[in-house]
């Protein structure tokens, strides 16, 4: 009887507790949307300077904070997007965000390691992929509000990274001195066609011929998913938190290689007791967690789960969106409080991940 | 008397719920990740590693044990009461 019920109450559970508030988020209901808008909202304006998180290590103190900076701008832009009434509502902290992202000192960690930030110059063979993060992030707010004073800096960045793709005869460009990311590389691609949407400017035939180029050398053939790390053309690892977090930053580029990529990370979901989870190793591949995917456990990644929810959205795939969602809502822990919600154990990042993940818009 | 067991078996699920959302309240007016890195890295540690087994406790044990006790104890009832149980008393 014990075990029965036991058994009975998993398989409920999940359910009941879980899918009302998956399927608001999945369709996009404004008062569940506006409650952890309003959370991220608030940690952006209450946060004076450049960084969220003073570790003493300037890599994950820069990236973090550009990360933090960047999706509160997609997360907040998608929902004004999808209900325009709320524009003066997050206004303001979209323009903090992105005074963040223009100021240089964000990015010392980059300049550490090519001599100076990308926001200064680029100077002719260094890649500066990091810089699509930032591109996105100033592209959502220029869709937004097309007159943005950092209008002229988008537009310096955005001439910038897409020369290099253009120019890469693998696709592929530095993110630092020797580094190639090509989930970095999605974001670079994705903040080209966020750009062209945002400014209306033609599409140019080059950012299709970077596709075919890009999906040679970056997509592990056998798995269809995104290597992380890529050393030269064909070489590295593919992973899943690249693969689910680059679907949906190719989203707004490449929509077709986007969903090439989320339909074959989706193929390889594991499911308990109908939670969810992606795997952050395909089969046949092995390997531990780190500060991109997230602590890995029993093979399912924390990164690959949370980014994987932005791709379902993205790619109207609502079983996969609502498996991934119960797993997150189990142990993201959202609590209400005064009117706004928060994901306990996510901080002003983890909030402004989800954010962005749970309100991506269905191409 | 086994309204008694099933109130206490209601007591303890009760507890749970509620110790798991006043932990869960008292973080969510933190940001977790900067009192790991600088803050009350004690406090918030500790409250995170009670969070998630009372979590799981609340949604996959509390109801399971509530609702089969409660029905085990019926049924114990209900044999007790049989005319065969009584033979065999």
């Amino acid at each position: 009887m014990g075990l029965l019920a036991l058994g009975l109450n998993a398989l409920l559970v999940s359910r009941l507790l879980c899918d009302g508030d998956a399927k608001r988020w999945f369709l996009g209901d404004t008062a569940t949307q506006v409650a952890l808008a309003d959370r991220v909202a608030r940690y952006v304006l209450e946060n004076e300077g450049p960084t969220y998180y003073e570790t003493g290590i300037l890599r994950f103190d820069g990236q973090s904070a550009v990360a933090t900076d960047q999706m509160a701008l997609l997360g907040l832009g998608q929902i004004v997007l999808a209900h325009p009434e709320l524009r003066e509502r997050y206004l303001p902290a979209m323009r903090r965000a992105a005074d963040h992202l223009a100021d240089p000192h964000q990015l010392r960690y980059a300049a550490h390691a090519y001599g100076q930030s990308g926001l200064q110059r680029m100077d002719p063979g260094e890649g500066h992929a990091y810089l699509g993060y930032l591109a996105l992030g100033l592209g959502m707010m220029r869709r937004i509000e097309p007159e943005t004073r950092h209008a002229a800096l988008h537009d310096r960045l955005i001439e910038g990274l897409a020369s290099r793709l253009y120019a890469s005869s693998t696709g592929l460009v530095e993110t630092y001195p020797d580094e190639r990311w090509p989930p970095d590389v999605a974001a670079v691609a994705g903040a080209v066609g966020l750009h062209l949407t945002a400014t209306g400017r033609p599409r140019p035939p080059a950012l299709d011929a970077w596709a075919e180029r890009f999906a040679r050398c970056a997509v592990e053939p056998t798995t269809g998913w995104l290597r992380q790390h890529t050393p030269s053309c064909g070489q590295g690892d593919p992973r899943g938190s690249g693969t689910a977090v680059g679907a949906y930053f190719l989203s707004f580029s490449h929509p077709e290689l986007a969903r090439q990529l989320h339909q074959s990370l989706a193929e390889g979901q594991r499911g308990l007791l109908g939670f969810g989870g992606l795997r952050e190793y395909p089969a046949g591949f092995d390997g531990a967690g780190d500060t991109n995917s997230g602590p890995v456990i029993f093979g399912i990644s924390v990164g690959a789960t949370g980014f994987g929810l932005g791709s379902a959205r993205a790619h109207g795939d609502r079983s996969t969106f609502v498996r991934l969602y119960r797993t997150t809502r189990l142990f993201g822990v959202p609590m209400s409080r005064g009117g706004e919600r928060t994901f306990v154990v996510g901080g002003a990042l983890g909030n402004a991940l989800l954010l962005a993940m749970l309100t991506a818009e269905t191409r | 008397m086994i309204l008694a067991k099933t109130a206490l078996r209601a007591a303890v699920c009760l507890g749970l719920l509620l110790l798991q959302a006043g932990v869960g309240r008292w973080l969510a007016g933190l940001d977790v990740l900067d009192e790991l890195v600088t803050g009350d890295r004690l406090g918030v540690g500790v409250a995170l590693a009670l969070l998630v087994p009372l979590r799981a406790l609340t949604w996959f044990v509390a109801p399971a044990w509530l609702v089969s006790g409660t029905l085990c104890d019926l049924w114990e009832l209900r044999a007790r009461r049989s005319p065969q149980f009584q033979k065999s008393g």
